[in-house]
């Protein structure tokens, strides 16, 4: 490879490493995806803070909250592991699996609802707030 | 013609230099991937990771590497191509919470496997990329503060003090010991948690400056009449944020490519320090010099 092309190369690597942070942004506003990672730069920008999962039975009108203590093992690991998926990817991580897995074990429900809430520091009243989202799953 | 001008904006007017530059920045990177691969292949061992053995075999292939880029140096080339190799594999493996880190240590890397440091223009395009490189990523680290917005009352500050100690020991001498016991009360992070933000004038501008630094730094890098004392600024100033965060491992590196902005080749000097940190920072890991927790 002659130095020319070596040279054009690194200048588009560097091109693209200069602009992907705005698209990064730009993810991270519309999806929750994790500012720490995915090289946009923006360590220390915001604090890495939980995302907390929630689980709810329903049952014609009745809803059930679930505690982490109700589920199985299984069911547990699949809440953490849905927590942590989420702090990482955001919205794409989808409950979806966790649902079909609870719908099964939950017999008696007619539908199974989880609720996802995003911790972040609010620049407008330096405090902590949620981003919640909810997700409804029925039979 | 766009990239060479793109280049030239970070390429030394003198080139005399940019042999032992090259040269030691090669031996510094190695020492330092190799390094990091060994406390990550540590403190997974700690913790019962998987894979153990693979780790092992990562971190022979970078010692490897590194031992003869330093003994053998006409071999340098395949030595690096070996470490990118490795790191394409530790990039893989730790995605997607690889580190940003990491990254730029991959990207250096690369660099070095693209350009052979024994030919002038290949040397001057290694440094020139790894020069530009630091540019972007300190831009854009000030950049996403500004987007994020939690500096400008000093909440980020105020919470990193409120839930690490050793940021409160750092900030010290800047915030009044009664704010800091606030910040502390509010230990118990959950939502509603707060207010983060600082009420000292003297932190607020400190926490206001990080980002206007950080914005600031790299055009007076690029700027050749202000490049060197820019970089002794910088150096100074990621020393300082570094030590807070004990990030040790990234300040290592950050300082490292900062060091390529000097007109001399203070990066071959201060070899012998790094490897001492580093072979220090191992110790501590391995229990044989105080423990003590460091990133």
């Amino acid at each position: 490879m002659s130095v020319t092309a070596k040279q054009r190369l690194v200048v588009g690597v560097l091109v693209g490493l200069a602009f992907w942070p705005i698209a990064h942004r730009i993810l991270v506003v519309q999806t929750r995806l994790s500012p720490w990672r995915f090289f946009g730069w923006a360590m220390y920008c915001t604090p890495k803070l939980p995302v907390v999962v929630e689980v709810t039975a329903l049952r014609g009108k009745a809803r059930t909250a679930l505690a982490l203590s109700e589920l199985s093992n299984d069911e547990r690991r699949a809440v953490h592991r849905l927590s942590e998926k989420r702090g990482m990817w955001g919205t794409y991580a989808t409950p979806d699996r966790l649902a079909q897995r609870l719908l099964q074990s939950q017999h008696y429900a007619d539908g199974i609802q989880i609720g996802v809430s995003h911790w972040y520091l609010d620049p407008d009243t330096a405090r902590i707030a949620t981003q919640r989202y909810e997700y409804v799953y029925r039979r | 013609m766009f990239a060479a001008r793109v280049l030239a904006l970070t390429d030394d007017l003198d080139r005399a230099a940019q042999a032992a530059m090259a040269r030691a920045f090669q031996l510094l990177l190695l020492l330092h991937v190799f390094t990091r691969t060994l406390l990550w292949t540590l403190a997974q061992q700690a913790s019962h990771g998987d894979w153990q053995a693979g780790r092992y075999v990562l971190v022979a292939a970078l010692g490897a590497a590194g031992l003869v880029t330093w003994r053998l140096p006409r071999y340098a080339r395949q030595a690096t191509w070996l470490a990118l190799l490795v790191l394409t594999i530790k990039l893989a493996a730790s995605f997607p919470t690889t580190s940003n880190h990491f990254f730029i240590e991959f990207l250096c890397m690369a660099l070095l496997a693209l350009c052979n440091i024994d030919v002038s223009d290949e040397r001057a395009l290694l440094l020139s990329g790894a020069r530009w490189l630091t540019l972007i990523v300190f831009f854009w680290s000030g950049v996403q503060k500004v987007l994020y917005g939690t500096y400008f009352d000093g909440a980020f500050l105020g919470y990193s003090i409120s839930t690490r100690p050793s940021f409160a020991t750092l900030f010290a001498w800047a915030v009044p010991a009664q704010e800091i016991a606030r910040l502390q009360g509010l230990r118990e992070v959950s939502p509603g948690a707060g207010p983060y933000a600082l009420q000292t004038p003297l932190a607020l501008l400190m926490a206001n400056g990080v980002y206007v630094f950080e914005m600031l730094a790299p055009v007076l890098l690029l700027i050749r009449r202000t490049r060197t004392w820019a970089a002794v600024a910088t150096m100074g100033f990621v020393f300082c944020i570094e030590a807070g965060a004990l990030e040790l491992m990234f300040g290592a590196l950050f300082l490292n490519l900062l060091l390529l902005f000097l007109p001399r080749p203070l990066n071959r000097t201060l070899l012998p320090g790094f490897a001492a940190l580093y072979a220090g920072l191992v110790a501590s890991r391995l229990g044989i010099l105080p423990r003590f927790w460091f990133n």
